[in-house]
C-alpha cells in the first residue's frame, strides 16, 4: 500500500487541532479503533469466558480471536500469548514470578538490565529483592553516544539467570541491537525484551526472546491492555502471579489450582474489549505497514535533528542518525525542560518534560530531565517546521 | 507575552539567596518538574520579618517563590497560613493546568510548612 501521510490523519481527528509530538507516552486513536470498541460495547458486550448465553459466547470469541490475530502476528501459540494491564504489570508479572520460580531452584538468581530502563524495568526487580532477597541486580551502562555499551554488556552477561532490556529507549529513541538478546540466551540468560517502545514501530524477531511484553495504548489501542508474550515451557513452570477469576481450575479449603495457559496469568475479568481494540489497532497498523512506519518515522527524526542542530541552546541527547528512530531528547540552555513543554504548549505543540520514568538515565547524563518529541507515523514535516519555528521563538524570548 | 514576567522575576530573583538570621526553614521538592525550594523565615512577634529562598526548577516555582516572599514579608504568620492556591494564581497570571499549578504553588506549601513547624516549636 502507498503511504499518504494525508489520507491517514482522515483517521485521526484530533490532529487538526494540536501538533502531537508525545506518542512515546501515548498515541492517539484511530476513528476505526474507537467505532471497533463502540460497536463491541453496542452489540456484544458480555462477561467473557464462562457464561453459557449467546452474548457471552459471542464476547468470548471475539477476545479469544484477538489472542489467536496476536499469535500470529508474532508467530507464536495462543497459550503463549498472556493479556496483562501494560507492559508495566507484564513486567512485574516476570519479576515476580520467575524471581519465585528461580531463586526455589538455586536460592538466588542474578538479573541484568540497564541505566536506560524505564522504571517500569527496574523497580519490578528491586521489589523481587525485597520480597525474596537473594536477587543480584546490575546495570549495563551507556557509551558516549547514549547508547548501551556493548563491551560493559559482553561483561556483565556471564552468569546472569535474567537478562531484560528494552527494545528500543524513550528517551534516546536508539534501537537495542538484538544480538544482545542472542548472546544472553547462548550465555544461558532468561531474555526478556521490553517492547513498549519498539512493537509500535518495528516488526519483533523472537528467535532469541523468551519475553517480549508491550502496551496497547502506544500503537493505536485503547487504555487499559497490555501483552505478554512468553515461551509455553517457561510460562508452564513459573508461578501465578494474581490470584481470583479465570486463572483457577480449582480452589478448596487447602489449597488451588492453577488453570492452564493463558488463563493461569489471567486473574479477574479481563479488559476484553480494549484487547479487542488492540487487535483493530495491530490490522490499521499492518494496512500501513511497518516498513513504511519505520522509513516514515526515520525521515522525521533525521529531519527533525538536521533542523535542530542549527537552533542555537539546544543539547541534544543522542544524535547519531545510526539506530536512531522517532524520539528525540533535548535541553534549553536557558529555560527549564517544563517551561520549554509549557512555551511550546501555548504554540499547540504538544512535547513530554521531565524524567521520562527513566531517573537512573537522567542521572547518569548528570540532568534533572530532559524535553522529548516523539513521532508516529501520522506527524509530518510541516509539524516539525513549527515546532523548530517554537524553538526559534523560544530563543529570542 | 504573558510569561515575560515571570521569566524576568525568575532569572533576576530579590528574594533569592540565604537569611543570616532565620528561625524557621523548610525545603521540599515537587515531582511534576523536580523543583526544590528552601524557604528561611526571620519571625519575630508573630511577623514575617524578613524572607529569602533557594533553590532550582522550572521559571514558574522560582518566580512564584520569588513573588510570595515579596508579599509576605510584614504579615502575620495567621495571615500567611490563611493563604490559598488562589492567591497563587492571581501571583503568577499565567493559566496554569492542574499539573502544572503544583509547581507555582510549591513554594506556598514549603512556606506553610516552615511557619507551622516554627508554631510547634515555640509553643510552650
Amino acid at each position: 500500500m502507498s503511504f499518504n501521510v494525508e489520507e491517514i490523519r482522515k483517521d485521526f481527528p484530533i490532529l487538526k487541532d494540536v501538533i502531537f509530538f508525545d506518542n512515546a507516552a501515548s498515541t492517539q486513536k484511530p476513528l476505526q479503533v474507537i467505532e471497533s470498541v463502540e460497536q463491541f460495547y453496542k452489540n456484544n458486550y458480555a462477561n467473557v469466558l464462562r457464561g453459557v448465553y449467546k452474548l457471552s459466547e459471542k464476547a468470548t470469541e471475539l477476545y479469544e480471536q484477538s489472542r489467536k490475530f496476536l499469535a500470529d502476528f508474532f508467530g507464536v501459540k495462543s497459550k503463549e500469548v498472556i493479556f496483562t494491564k501494560n507492559s508495566t504489570e507484564s513486567l512485574n508479572l516476570l519479576a515476580d514470578s520467575l524471581t519465585r520460580m528461580i531463586v526455589k531452584k538455586k536460592g538466588m538468581v542474578k538479573v541484568l538490565i540497564s541505566v536506560l530502563e524505564h522504571h517500569s524495568n527496574i523497580v519490578p526487580w528491586f521489589i523481587a529483592k525485597e520480597r525474596y532477597e537473594n536477587v543480584e541486580i546490575e546495570f549495563v551502562g551507556l557509551n558516549q553516544e547514549f547508547k548501551l555499551d556493548e563491551k560493559d554488556f559482553l561483561q556483565k552477561v556471564k552468569g546472569k539467570d535474567i537478562v531484560s532490556l528494552t527494545g528500543l529507549s524513550n528517551v534516546t529513541g536508539y534501537v537495542t541491537n538484538p544480538k544482545l538478546f542472542e548472546i544472553a540466551k547462548k550465555e544461558g540468560a532468561i531474555t526478556i525484551c521490553d517492547g513498549a517502545q519498539l512493537v509500535p514501530h518495528h516488526k519483533v524477531n523472537l528467535d532469541y526472546i523468551d519475553f517480549l511484553v508491550f502496551s496497547g495504548h502506544k500503537m493505536l489501542a485503547p487504555v487499559g491492555i497490555g501483552v505478554l508474550i512468553g515461551k509455553q515451557d517457561l510460562l508452564e513452570e513459573m508461578p501465578c502471579f494474581l490470584g481470583g477469576g479465570e486463572m483457577i481450575s480449582q480452589v478448596n479449603v487447602n489449597n488451588f489450582k492453577a488453570a492452564e495457559l493463558p488463563y493461569k496469568f489471567e486473574a479477574g475479568t479481563m479488559p476484553f474489549v480494549q484487547a479487542y481494540g488492540l487487535m483493530k489497532a495491530l490490522e490499521y497498523l499492518n494496512k500501513i505497514g511497518f516498513d513504511n512506519i519505520v522509513e516514515h518515522e526515520k525521515k522525521l527524526v533525521e529531519y527533525a535533528l538536521q533542523k535542530m542542530k542549527s537552533v542555537k541552546n539546544i543539547t541534544i541527547y543522542g544524535s547519531d542518525l545510526e539506530d536512531k528512530t522517532g524520539i528525540i531528547a533535548f535541553n534549553h540552555k536557558r529555560f527549564h525542560a517544563h517551561d520549554v513543554a509549557s512555551f511550546m504548549d501555548m504554540r499547540n505543540i504538544a512535547i513530554r518534560a521531565g524524567h521520562h520514568c527513566a531517573m537512573p538515565l537522567h542521572e547518569f547524563l548528570n540532568i534533572n530531565g530532559s524535553a522529548r518529541v516523539s513521532f508516529y507515523f501520522y506527524n509530518t514535516f510541516e509539524e516539525v517546521d513549527k515546532f523548530i519555528d517554537a524553538l526559534n521563538w523560544i530563543n529570542a524570548l | 507575552m504573558e510569561y515575560d514576567f515571570l521569566i524576568e522575576r525568575s532569572e533576576k530573583p530579590v528574594y533569592k539567596g540565604n537569611l543570616k538570621e532565620f528561625n524557621a526553614s523548610f525545603n521540599d521538592r515537587n515531582q511534576v518538574c523536580g523543583d526544590q525550594v528552601e524557604i528561611f523565615l526571620k519571625i519575630e512577634d508573630g511577623i514575617i520579618k524578613d524572607a529569602k529562598f533557594d533553590g532550582k526548577g522550572c521559571l514558574i516555582s522560582m518566580a512564584s517563590s520569588d513573588l510570595l516572599l515579596e508579599q509576605v514579608i510584614g504579615k502575620s504568620i495567621d495571615e500567611v497560613l490563611k493563604l490559598d492556591d488562589e492567591f497563587i494564581r492571581k501571583l503568577v497570571k499565567v493559566p496554569l493546568g492542574v499539573n502544572r499549578i503544583k509547581c507555582a504553588t510549591l513554594p506556598l506549601k514549603v512556606l506553610k510548612r516552615a511557619v507551622i513547624d516554627y508554631v510547634s516549636k515555640n509553643k510552650n
